[in-house]
């Protein structure tokens, strides 16, 4: 009876989205304040409803109900209850619905945090809210309903694959999903306004905090994403440029795009067009991600042709949400006159700049992602789009923003003097030169490396120098620069953090050109040289897990003085399936990490490895990490200030015009 | 992300018993020579799998390829040579970066396009914004109203 | 009961869109938002101007500009005043008539109201004999986390694993079995079968060993030295493998089932081909059969599995689902075969000649129909 509840709050959940779109609009377009009022009720209702079926679904999958076909199709009664619960979006009709859950939590949390705003704007962000969940309920309901039942029931399911039941991997959809959904409501604001015609600086302090929010999910689930390949696919590999990652950046690029393009909206009301283009735009991106992991269209053009329903039903939301944007954009073109005006050398013009970089990098991205698929549908002919392609586009223009980037925080709105931000900014580039020249003289390496380390100290140094000139320089001591520091608003302690951890990443990026790597046959009781490590392969064991049987190597670590580490690479043999999987060893050293992976034990005891030292390689992460930590930052100023709590003080007066 | 990857890697594991992408035995012994290798690997897809060059993939016919790759090396042709056979053999699918044809014209022009693009409508939207007038100080009347609008309740 | 939960879940969205059409309306926050963000705005102006990103006289402008929206905010938002009564009550009585029916209707179509929960815990604690295979497998299985030590579960349940092709567990069930029962030669023979099955028909060292001690213990066991001789053949030395096998067919009780099998093998490995005697035809069939058993039920399972994903995306073909649920049948795997029959009900719904073939099949194979 509780599957069966839940299907049916499923049901009510969808009954509920449209009467969520219906109402507000009703309220809002015939003026009956009353009916625009209810919105936030409707949209937690909606949420309660889309959580119970969640609910029953999860419970389905816990006690192994295989009358239930996706719990059959999906789980196994003998898997540890962590990935019972987690398998129940480790397949497709499960994963629909936890970014429905996502995105109903979203609809929710607007209409509980947004008391602030207008009322009409708040109805009208909730029934664009309502419309998204409509389309995607009405897609589940049909086309991916997780709730189909078999009868008689089977007496055991069919054994999840090995490789998916990894932490890394259980925690990764719903990061990316928060990320990927929570575009939906700066989408839903963009609608909204565009609806109210009304597109100023109050909605553009409104979007901010929940741009934020949705930027610094999507940042953390590429990042984990990305190092879940890393430890788990062998020889360390992070970014490949496969489209299911891409699916992922594009929203990423259009988003961080349009985090800075709502900052110039509130501060200066200009931009206009760009925000709400970007706002469209990223919310599409994520939906057309969705669209190419969900439909199978990416495995193969043919198996797509052979059973489209699912991708033609995304397709066919897709369409409707890009093109009614599209309309109402063009049907409020008026309404997006420019309000600040601002010279090419201005803060807003950096921010233009960025916009364009990251938005041609973004389009870039989608048209070598979509190429290949949309040759091979019109012409037949099978091209490959790979990272050689990527990254050969890409360099130019994240060398440009890279080389920017410091110059942002620190132009003047309205109009900037470029020369004397320069100056100010003598010393990052000093230090990002003298980084590449010294590197590059006693380390060698491919070019690219050294290059990449000076870029990553310029814009490391950059990011401190706006803090550094604010606090520190203006003050006579230590007490003075703290109290200087803490009166730096977090909105730009966030935004330079956020662009040092992207320095970060850079130089991780950068120190790959000096990773070291040895495929070699190693035997047992051997020490072979590993960069600036010497690895021991010390023996052999083997054990026994819950489904599969483990061979272990034990290897130590050692620099010229003694051992540093111990390493256990292994290969887990999954003999029901006739899997091997192999387990890296990895130990972060020095920031650095030293990984190694076996397989292809030999009769005489020696085994083929691949030894990597890969020096710095965990700034890649670090550096994500203080990104959204810079968010976080950011976030919370915003939030602080979102209330609008006290109220206007007399003072105000003499500072107006 | 990485999902497709894994479904490949997990079909070729149900093929073949886990093996390393590159193996100890396919690597050359002039160091110099098994860099050219490693480098000129990178540009060709393992053409059973999904987005996977033949350096990073498992499948037997990566491993050939791989095998062809290095004996050619040995033998003394140059990249463009191997690159040609290869391509001959396989088609541009084999190629990660795909060449410049009328096929990919598009592709290759695609992101000097859209900074032309997004230039020239800046430009537009630059020229409409000039003689815009800035904004004059409040007069009185607009003072009087900010004031009862500020005046706390 | 379940239809009164339903109800009470309907009644509680409609309260949830309803509830505040009966309260009073608060006051837009739009006006005191308006001096608020402008207070805000000229906060955050004076504080670019001190930080020097912005000069006086720009931000003069931009305080001025701010200010002019802020008017125009608090004008527009005192402006929509109430216009209440008649749409209201026309949505409200839309909602309370519309969200049901659509609830009730589309679930109707979709849902599946009267059929209980089911996990397998319930499952298997029921008793009685509906229960299928799998279920008493599942609830020995259950039995025996209990009583790590009774053998007999262990006994009942390794020839069963074999033969599902779960094959690791039923190596784990014997080598279970020789711990707690000690050592005997029917035991080490059939651990060393499932040591093959699980190295795909190999006879690897360690299985031989086992056919070896298990010969040692009970010198005419069949099974030990029938592998002896795969292991011989498998290893290249054919005429070992025919001498041991003709010694045991030699030495065969007259009755054994077995024998046949172990003819077709001498006849094959003595180069002689046989004709097909059922299995799998076409050109793959000579391949299946040069495979050793164990493979080829592997082998087997594969291109059950193969066929079975098949008909998943192409249901319209009654052929197929007659061979897969023959198939299943065969393997014994009578639950799987109810499923799939299940399964071409709903494929070929619309084929309906199609489907009393495949009807008239279950039922000679002794299926129920679902």
């Amino acid at each position: 009876m509780i599957v069966e509840a839940g299907h049916f709050a499923l049901v009510l959940a969808l009954a509920l989205a449209i009467t969520q779109t219906l109402v507000p609009l009703a309220g809002t377009l015939g003026g009956d304040r009353q009916l625009a009022q209810a919105a936030p009720s409707i949209a937690i209702s909606q949420f309660i409803f889309v959580a119970l079926a969640y609910g029953a679904l999860t419970y389905a999958h816990v006690v192994s109900d295989f009358s239930v076909r996706n719990v059959y199709e999906n789980s196994y009664s003998k898997m540890p209850l962590i990935y019972k619960i987690t398998g129940v979006w480790g397949n497709h009709e499960g994963s629909m619905l936890l970014w429905v859950l996502i995105l109903a939590t979203f609809g929710a949390a607007v209409a509980a945090f947004s008391r602030h705003l207008p009322r009409d704007l708040r109805a009208n962000v909730i029934a664009m809210q309502g419309l998204l969940g409509t389309a995607f309920l009405l897609f589940i309901l049909l086309a991916s309903n997780p709730f189909l039942r078999l009868s008689p029931a089977p007496a055991q399911g069919q054994e999840l694959n090995p490789i998916l039941q990894d932490p890394g991997l259980a925690i990764h959809p719903p990061l990316l999903y928060l990320g990927y959904v929570g575009f939906s409501v700066t989408f839903a604001y963009a609608a909204a306004a565009l609806i109210s015609g009304r597109i100023d600086p109050v909605w553009a302090r409104f979007v901010r905090p929940w741009t934020l929010v949705a930027w610094i999910f999507l940042t953390l689930g590429i990042a984990m994403g990305s190092y879940w390949a890393y430890y788990s696919l062998g020889w360390g590999g992070f970014w490949f440029w496969d489209p299911v990652e891409n699916a992922s950046l594009m929203p990423w690029l259009a988003g961080t795009a349009l985090l800075h393009s709502v900052c110039v909206m509130e501060k200066r009301d200009a931009l206009k067009v760009w925000t709400i283009f970007l706002a469209v735009l990223t919310f599409s991106l994520s939906l057309l991600g969705t669209f190419l992991v969900r439909s199978g269209v990416l495995t193969s053009v043919h198996a797509f042709a052979v059973d489209p329903r699912r991708g033609v039903f995304i397709l066919a939301i897709l369409l409707f949400f890009i093109g009614g944007s599209l309309a109402l954009f063009a049907w409020r073109a008026s309404a997006l006159k420019p309000g600040g005006i601002f010279a090419p050398v201005s803060r807003e013009g950096g921010l233009v700049l960025n916009n364009l970089l990251l938005t041609a990098t973004c389009a870039t991205v989608v048209i070598g992602t979509l190429y290949p698929l949309a040759l091979q549908a019109l012409t037949g002919e099978k091209i490959t789009v790979g990272p050689p392609f990527f990254n050969l586009c890409i360099a130019p223009f994240a060398l440009v923003l890279v080389l920017a980037m410091p110059f942002g925080p620190l132009l003047a709105w309205k109009r900037g003097d470029l020369l004397a931000v320069a100056q100010r900014l003598m010393a990052a580039a000093v230090l990002g030169l003298a980084a590449a020249v010294i590197f590059a003289a006693t380390r060698g390496g491919p070019v690219i490396a050294p290059v990449g380390v000076g870029l990553a100290v310029w814009l490391i140094v950059g990011s401190f120098i706006d803090l550094y000139e604010r606090s520190i320089k203006r003050s006579s001591g230590f007490a003075s620069a703290l109290a200087r520091s803490r009166g730096i608003p977090r909105s730009v302690w966030g935004a330079n953090l956020a662009h040092l951890g992207f320095g970060v990443t850079l130089l991780g990026l950068a120190a790959t050109g000096w990773g070291v790597e040895r495929v070699i046959n190693i035997k047992p009781a051997t020490t072979y040289a590993l960069g600036p490590w010497q690895v021991s392969f010390d023996h052999v064991s083997k054990q026994a897990g819950p489904n599969y049987r483990e061979t272990f190597t034990h290897m130590t670590v050692s620099d010229g003085s003694g051992v540093v580490a111990v390493v256990r690479p292994s290969i887990r043999y999954f003999a029901a399936r006739q899997m091997d999987k192999t387990e890296a060893g990895i130990k972060t050293l020095d920031l650095g990490q030293v990984y190694i992976s076996i397989a292809n034990e030999k009769a005489d005891g020696s085994l083929d490895a691949r030894l990597y030292w890969k020096p710095l390689v965990s700034l890649i992460w670090l550096g994500a990490l203080v990104m959204a930590f810079g968010g976080l930052l950011s976030l919370s100023d915003v939030r602080l200030r979102l209330g609008f709590a006290r109220r206007a003080a007399p003072k105000a007066l003499k500072a107006a015009g | 992300m990485g999902h497709l990857r894994l479904v490949c890697l997990a079909m070729l594991m149900c093929v073949a018993s886990l093996s390393h992408a590159v193996t100890p035995e396919e690597v050359l012994s002039n160091p110099q020579q098994e860099a050219r290798a490693r480098a000129l690997s990178s540009q060709f897809r393992c053409l059973v799998c999904q987005n996977e060059s033949i350096d990073e993939s498992d499948a037997s016919l990566a491993k050939d390829i791989r095998t062809i790759i290095r004996k050619d090396i040995v033998a003394g042709k140059s990249d463009a040579e191997i690159t040609r056979f290869l391509v001959a053999r396989y088609g541009d699918f084999v190629l990660l970066k795909p060449p410049l044809d009328r096929a990919t014209l598009l592709l290759w022009g695609a992101p000097a396009l859209i900074v032309l693009l997004a230039a020239l409508f800046m430009w537009q939207a630059r020229r409409q914004q000039r003689g815009e007038p800035e904004a004059p100080p409040l007069d009185a009347a607009e003072e009087a109203a900010l004031a009862r609008l500020m005046r706390p309740e | 009961m379940i239809w009164s939960v339903l109800f009470l879940m309907t009644a509680g969205a409609l309260l949830g869109v309803l509830w505040p059409f009966s309260r009073g309306v608060a006051d837009d926050p739009a006006r005191g938002l308006a001096s608020n963000f402008y207070q805000a705005q000229v906060d955050a102006i004076e504080r670019d101007r001190q930080a020097a990103l912005i000069d006086d006289e720009d931000a003069r402008i931009a305080r001025a500009l701010a200010a002019r929206r802020a008017l125009a905010d608090a004008k527009s938002a005192g402006d929509n005043a109430v216009r209440a009564g008649r749409l209201r009550k026309v949505t409200a009585l839309a909602v309370a008539v519309l969200l049901p029916a659509l609830a009730f209707g589309l679930y109707a179509r979709i849902g599946t109201p009267t059929m209980p929960d089911d996990p397998l815990a319930a499952r298997l604690a029921a008793t009685g004999d509906n229960a299928d295979a799998n279920i008493m497998i599942a609830r020995v299985e259950a039995q025996l986390k209990k009583h790590p030590d009774d053998v007999r579960g262990f006994e009942l349940l390794a020839p069963i694993y074999l033969r599902l092709g779960r094959v690791q567990e039923a190596v784990a069930a014997y080598r279970r079995i020789i711990t707690l029962k000690g050592e005997s030669g029917p035991v080490r023979a059939d651990y060393g079968e499932a040591l093959v099955a699980e190295a795909n028909g190999v006879v690897t060292p360690q299985a031989l060993a086992s056919f070896d001690k298990a010969l040692k213990l009970e010198p005419d066991n069949a099974k030990a030295r029938y592998y002896q001789g795969l292991a011989a053949a498998q290893s290249g030395d054919k005429a070992r493998a025919l001498s041991l096998w003709r010694a045991l067919v030699a030495s065969a009780p007259p009755d054994a089932g077995w024998v046949d099998m172990v003819k077709a093998r001498i006849a094959q490995v003595s180069g002689q081909q046989q004709g097909p005697q059922g299995g799998p035809a076409g050109p793959m069939a000579a391949a299946v059969r040069a495979m050793p058993p164990a493979a080829q039920l592997t082998m087997i399972h594969a291109m059950v599995a193969k066929l079975s994903d098949r008909l998943q995306t192409q249901g319209n073909d009654p052929a197929g689902w007659q061979q897969l649920i023959r198939s299943l049948v065969v393997l014994k795997e009578n639950d799987k075969a109810r499923v799939a029959l299940a399964n071409a009900r709903k494929a070929l719904a619309a084929n309906q000649a199609g489907w009393s073939q495949v009807e008239a099949l279950a039922q000679n194979l002794g299926l129920k129909t679902p």
